[in-house]
């Protein structure tokens, strides 16, 4: 260790320089108001001054160290001496670690001192400097600092042909960083926390790898620049396209998760049961997503990366299409992954839809039965298109922020009810609705009318559980200062069924009755009206006592009641409305969503009242069929292992 | 490698068809030779010959491509830090810190080394009219050569490597150099390698001689047996072989 002291000393006394020139730094920010500079920004310009001269320390210090010591003889000097390689590359380091940070301090001391920041404020030096965050990551920008410099002044001095092949590996590097590193920070596949507080994790392995480098400079090259330069590079670049290689194994094996390795948090499917979108946390890092074939538990991959997130997937109410935003949707506007569900392989193919805003989030997506026309909803408007060929039918223009809280959808018309949300403009007079609709032939009818009050809850999850639309879209319910059936074309009140949408549900099955529930636990109130609103009777059930949730329609005239906070003691109740009795319990699971603002499946008729549908509990997805009373548990730690398919 | 007690030592150094090469480009090419203890070696060639690259690797900067080079028996490439204590070195070019003066230069040493003679260094130095507190940078260039022969001799090394240690000394300090300080080591059995292109001075002094051509070994021997069979001065030897001056002897055979 001696020798180690000997040799940072001797490195020391050489560039002791870089000490005076820190403190000289850091005494500019109090030299500078006499000149007019605002105070106010002398933390700033003493913040900036220190790395400024933390940097050049680290580029002086850096580049000298090794570089210029081998080519001007001087690491000869000491490898004709009783040291070790490990002892010279261990002084040095240790000399630039402690140049580098001592001229930094100098650089910070006198102008944190004239411009103190309180302790436990935004931006306090002392709570940064004590936090392990903070301090790790300064660490780490001293050795990449310190580390880089000396690999460019070695590359640049031995001016071997390793440079062409440095070159060369760092575009490889930087392509593999992009393709690979990045999506394992930002798909939270190393885990959202470590991306949100740790993100700076992945330059550990370059600042070892820049540290590693030049020991095996020293230990293989010696005094040989042009050798120590190969070493270098081969470490370096050894280490570097490892990481990056682990990185690539850990994105393929995270994105070739199956639905068995997920908990689902959402899904939505086609009326029948069979296929179903399906996302949730992946057991192997981040979100995954499937479409899959319930019924088999055959299932397609949707990829890492997430644009289905936003929107979800539309199904047409006919089972045969279901559409997602491709990940080739960008600023150009929306491209559709289409997959064709009929009979035979999956099949998939690209529309791009003609003159549409690029997909966000508050954007909807509807199929229209058949699956021959598309809604695309967004902030300005609401359109129609085509599907087999992207061009646009008909479209509705809107100003301000206008949100999608109910639809219609036949083969050849469109009927979008939307509210304005919290992100609205101010000059909004009051809560409205606004019904458009939208003709294949390019046809374009808007009405408004005004609802009673805002109502609570305007934000955009709110607008959308509080319109209810029925079987034939002729009707709605409006939570607004009350629930409220309405005719859905003019908003004229028909009747009035609760004086108060708050902590009050509601919801209308395909036959027309409607059903709401209010309370919670054991005090749990479902009341039941006829399609023209009129009662036709109460019941009190026990439900689990949080998280009260309405529908969906399991079986004609049968509707889900489900309570819990989470989905780990969740409770469903099979509510007859015929009977106004509860017929069937399901312990332990909830019907799973489609997330906010997303339907999970087409909204009922009468023709195609669904049977199956898919509750969650215990960690998997299950799927009921209400017919026939079968069960499979289709993902989950509990699912039968699937086939992966591709597209045809 | 070890060694029984009865065994005779192995040579100061022994090389054995050692090969060097920089890429592609070889500079030495099957080089054997062997220094006997206590003797004085020197190692002659024209520019470029590879003498350099030759004590390179006999100090263990860089590892042979080919064959082997044995210092005290034990190989310097892995073995390089436990036999700098037993080897002093002078480079052609004076490498040391220029920052620091010859007093802390011998200090420096002095925590590197298991034995330093602080003041022997010191009055070395001084005898040489070399200002010791004078920053190594500072000082001239037959003055830097005398603080790196100094350093070298500082802890009393068993083998000296000498690369050319009077370029830019003057007539007097290069007098010094060879009469006193390599005859003087000579004397005490200290076994010295050099290499010079002071071919005059280095013929009463060396007791065996190489000569280094084009990276090859053009001729190894004792110093008065390859005089004797070639009947000329060691000058004149060297123009033979190395500048392709005159012809050697009948019959030579230039391993001797």
């Amino acid at each position: 260790m001696s020798k180690v002291l000997a040799v940072a000393a001797r490195e020391l006394r050489e560039r002791w320089l870089l000490l005076p020139a820190g403190l000289v730094f850091g005494f500019a920010p109090l030299v500078l108001p006499a000149f007019g500079v605002d105070r106010a920004v002398m933390p700033f310009v003493g913040l900036v001054g220190t790395a400024l001269l933390g940097l050049t320390a680290a580029v002086v210090v850096g580049s000298t160290m090794l570089a210029r010591d081998a080519t001007s003889g001087r690491l000869g000097f000491l490898f004709s001496r009783p040291l070790s390689w490990q002892t010279i590359w261990g002084g040095k380091w240790l000399a630039a670690l402690l140049l580098v940070t001592a001229s930094g301090f100098l650089a910070a001391i006198p102008w944190m001192a004239a411009y103190p920041q309180p302790k436990g404020g935004a931006s306090s030096w002392p709570d940064a400097l004590a936090d392990p965050r903070g301090t790790l990551f300064f660490v780490l920008l001293l050795f990449l600092g310190i580390g880089v410099a000396n690999f460019n002044a070695t590359a640049y001095r031995s001016r071997s042909g390793w440079l062409a092949v440095d070159f060369v590996l760092l575009l490889v590097a930087a392509w593999a960083v992009r393709r690979y590193l990045g999506p394992l920070v930002s798909l939270g596949i190393l885990g959202s926390s470590l991306a949100s507080t740790w993100g700076f994790l992945p330059l550990l392995p370059l600042a070892l790898a820049f540290l590693a480098a030049s020991a095996a400079q020293v230990a293989v090259g010696r005094t040989d620049v042009s050798r120590a330069h190969r070493a270098m590079s081969i470490t370096f670049w050894a280490i570097v396209l490892g990481t990056l290689l682990l990185a690539a194994l850990r994105l393929a094996w995270a994105a070739h998760a199956s639905p068995r390795d997920i908990a689902a948090h959402r899904a939505s499917f086609e009326p029948s049961g069979r296929w179903l979108l399906v996302s949730g946390e992946s057991r192997r890092g981040g979100t995954a997503a499937f479409l899959m074939d319930a019924t088999d538990g055959r299932y397609l991959p949707l990829g890492i990366e997430r644009p289905w997130w936003m929107v979800g997937m539309a199904f047409s109410a006919d089972g045969t299409v279901a559409a997602t935003p491709s990940i080739r949707s960008g600023s150009e506007g929306w491209v559709l992954s289409v997959f064709d569900l009929g009979p035979g392989p999956l099949a998939g193919r690209d529309v791009v839809l003609e003159s549409s805003p690029p997909p966000r989030w508050g954007s909807m997506l509807a199929l229209s039965p058949s699956g021959a026309t598309v809604l695309l909803a967004h902030e300005t408007g609401a359109s129609l298109f085509d599907l087999a060929t992207g061009r646009r039918a008909a479209t509705a223009t809107t100003t301000g922020w206008w949100r999608v809280c109910a639809r219609f959808l036949t083969e050849t018309t469109v009927r979008v009810w939307l509210r304005p949300t919290a992100a609205s403009p101010a000059d909004f007079p009051g809560a409205r609705i606004r019904v458009v609709d939208l003709e294949a032939d390019g046809t374009v009818r808007t009405k408004e009318f005004p609802l009673l009050v805002p109502g609570k809850g305007r934000g955009e999850w709110a607008v959308e559980r509080s319109t209810v639309v029925d079987a034939t879209g002729r009707r709605v319910l409006t939570g607004d200062a009350g629930w409220h059936l309405r005719d859905g074309a003019t908003g004229s009140l028909l009747a009035t069924l609760a004086e108060s949408s708050d902590r009050v549900l509601a919801t209308i099955a395909a036959d027309g009755r409607i059903l709401l529930a209010e309370g919670a636990g054991a005090r749990t109130t479902l009341r039941v009206f006829s399609p023209d609103g009129v009662v036709l009777g109460d019941s009190l059930i026990d439900l689990v006592p949080a998280g009260l949730g309405l529908g969906p329609e399991v079986s004609p005239s049968r509707v889900a009641v489900h309570g819990g906070a989470s989905f780990a003691d969740g409770e469903t109740l099979v509510y007859d409305l015929t009977e106004q009795r509860v017929v069937e319990a399901l312990p332990g699971l909830r019907p799973i969503g489609a997330g906010w603002g997303f339907e999970s499946s087409p909204p009922p008729s009468r023709a195609t009242a669904s049977h199956v549908h898919f509750f969650v509990g215990g960690g998997n997805l299950v799927r009921i069929d209400f017919a026939t009373g079968a069960r499979r548990v289709v993902a989950g730690p509990g699912a039968q292992p699937g086939e992966r398919i591709s597209l045809r | 490698m070890s060694t029984s007690p009865d065994a005779p030592l192995p040579p100061a150094l022994d090389v054995q068809a050692l090969s060097v090469r920089y890429g592609r480009t070889s500079v030495l090419e099957d080089v054997s030779m062997a220094v006997p203890r206590g003797s004085v070696f020197a190692v002659l060639g024209r520019n470029g010959s590879g003498k350099t690259s030759l004590l390179r690797c006999v100090l263990g900067h860089r590892p042979a491509a080919a064959g082997r080079v044995l210092l005290f028996g034990e190989n310097p490439w892995t073995r390089r830090t436990a036999l700098m204590e037993r080897v002093g070195v002078v480079p052609e070019e004076p490498n040391a810190p220029a920052e620091m003066t010859a007093e802390q230069l011998s200090a420096f040493c002095g925590r590197l080394h298991r034995r330093w003679d602080t003041d022997a260094v010191v009055e070395r130095a001084r005898r040489f009219d070399v200002p010791v507190d004078r920053p190594f940078g500072r000082l001239s260039k037959g003055q830097r050569g005398v603080v790196m022969l100094a350093l070298a001799l500082g802890h009393a090394p068993e083998l000296l490597l000498l690369d050319d240690p009077t370029l830019g000394l003057d007539v007097v300090a290069r007098d010094v150099v060879f009469r006193e300080v390599i005859g003087d080591l000579a004397d005490r059995g200290t076994t010295v390698l050099v290499t010079t292109h002071d071919l005059r001075a280095i013929e009463g002094l060396a007791d065996r001689v190489a000569i280094l051509h084009g990276g090859r070994m053009a001729l190894v021997g004792e110093m008065e047996k390859v005089k004797h069979e070639w009947g000329r001065p060691l000058e004149e030897i060297f123009m033979a072989v190395a500048g392709g001056g005159a012809s050697a002897p009948a019959g030579e055979e230039v391993r001797t």
